[in-house]
């Protein structure tokens, strides 16, 4: 029987990818009938979605992209270290 | 994924032979293609806006410097995050401390019974709010934990990069980016719960 310590575990260091079709049935088992690994396991997928919420909301705009590729392409055409 | 498949034909054969001569078109059509991505991971991994594009910048410029070193066995994008990756961690190394990693260890330790089961389980909310209070802190704890955890965890959630890749990028194995991972999340959702606890 799965614990939920070990589930915990499993869920956050996203080792469940790795998992076949009898273990993923085993987990989601275990998260239909025990209500704690069901809110930790929701909490930890709302953190990563904030996550890529947050990043969304600070994305630079069109003209500081373009200024910045610019002065990208600028210094890499003036690195004259020559190729290989 | 739809982004590897639109951007393979950078990792052909003729696109790095161009770059390899310095052709200025391929230099933009890389950092065209590239840059809101790197600029993002950077930003991401806590950098301030400034620090960001100085350190995006540098990461393209060693790009092409070194591009006689890249033999094509990885992803273009593996590689420029790698150099992204190791500008970071050097920036770090010497502007700030790192958190006592294995600390987070000891607080899941005691939210367990030794029979596995949970002693202190989550404190439950429903989830629209607990959404509203991951955005309204999560940026602050993210600045308590490592550059290390960090990078794993935008690179995998905000990127959505697979574990192989990441354990390229950042040159570790699958079972070190798993204990980051879950160290970096549960440091994150105890901070969050620390600073929601008195709304329960």
């Amino acid at each position: 029987m799965l614990k939920c310590k070990d589930l915990t575990r499993m869920i956050a260091s996203d080792e469940t990818e790795d998992f076949g079709f009898m273990k993923r049935m085993e987990i989601r088992f275990h998260l239909f009938m025990c209500k704690h690994c069901r809110e930790y396991s929701g909490q930890i997928r709302s953190i990563g979605q904030g996550a890529k919420k947050m990043a969304a909301e600070a994305e630079p705009d069109r003209e500081q992209l373009r200024r910045l590729e610019k002065d990208i392409c600028g210094k890499m055409c003036g690195s004259d270290h020559g190729p290989g | 994924m739809l982004f590897a498949v639109v951007h393979d034909g950078f990792a052909g054969p003729e696109f790095l032979d161009l770059l390899r001569t310095r052709d200025e078109g391929a230099m933009h059509r890389l950092v065209n293609a590239y840059l809101p991505q790197i600029l993002r991971a950077a930003r991401g991994a806590g950098l301030n806006p400034q620090n960001a594009e100085d350190v995006c910048q540098s990461t393209f410029v060693t790009f092409i410097e070194k591009i006689g070193d890249f033999e094509g066995r990885s992803h273009v994008r593996t590689w420029l995050f790698g150099i992204l990756y190791r500008k970071i961690s050097e920036m770090r190394r010497s502007a700030s401390r790192e958190s006592g990693a294995e600390s987070i260890d000891q607080v899941m330790e005691t939210r367990f019974k030794t029979d596995g089961h949970w002693q202190k389980p989550p404190q439950g909310t429903d989830s629209a709010t607990y959404e509203s209070e991951v955005r309204e802190h999560l940026a602050d704890c993210m600045e308590g934990i490592s550059t290390d955890q960090r990078m794993a965890f935008v690179l995998r959630e905000v990127e959505e990069l697979d574990s192989e890749e990441i354990c390229r990028t950042m040159d570790i194995s699958r079972s070190n980016l798993g204990v980051l991972l879950y160290r970096g999340r549960n440091l994150l959702r105890e901070c969050l719960e620390n600073r929601n606890i008195r709304s329960y």
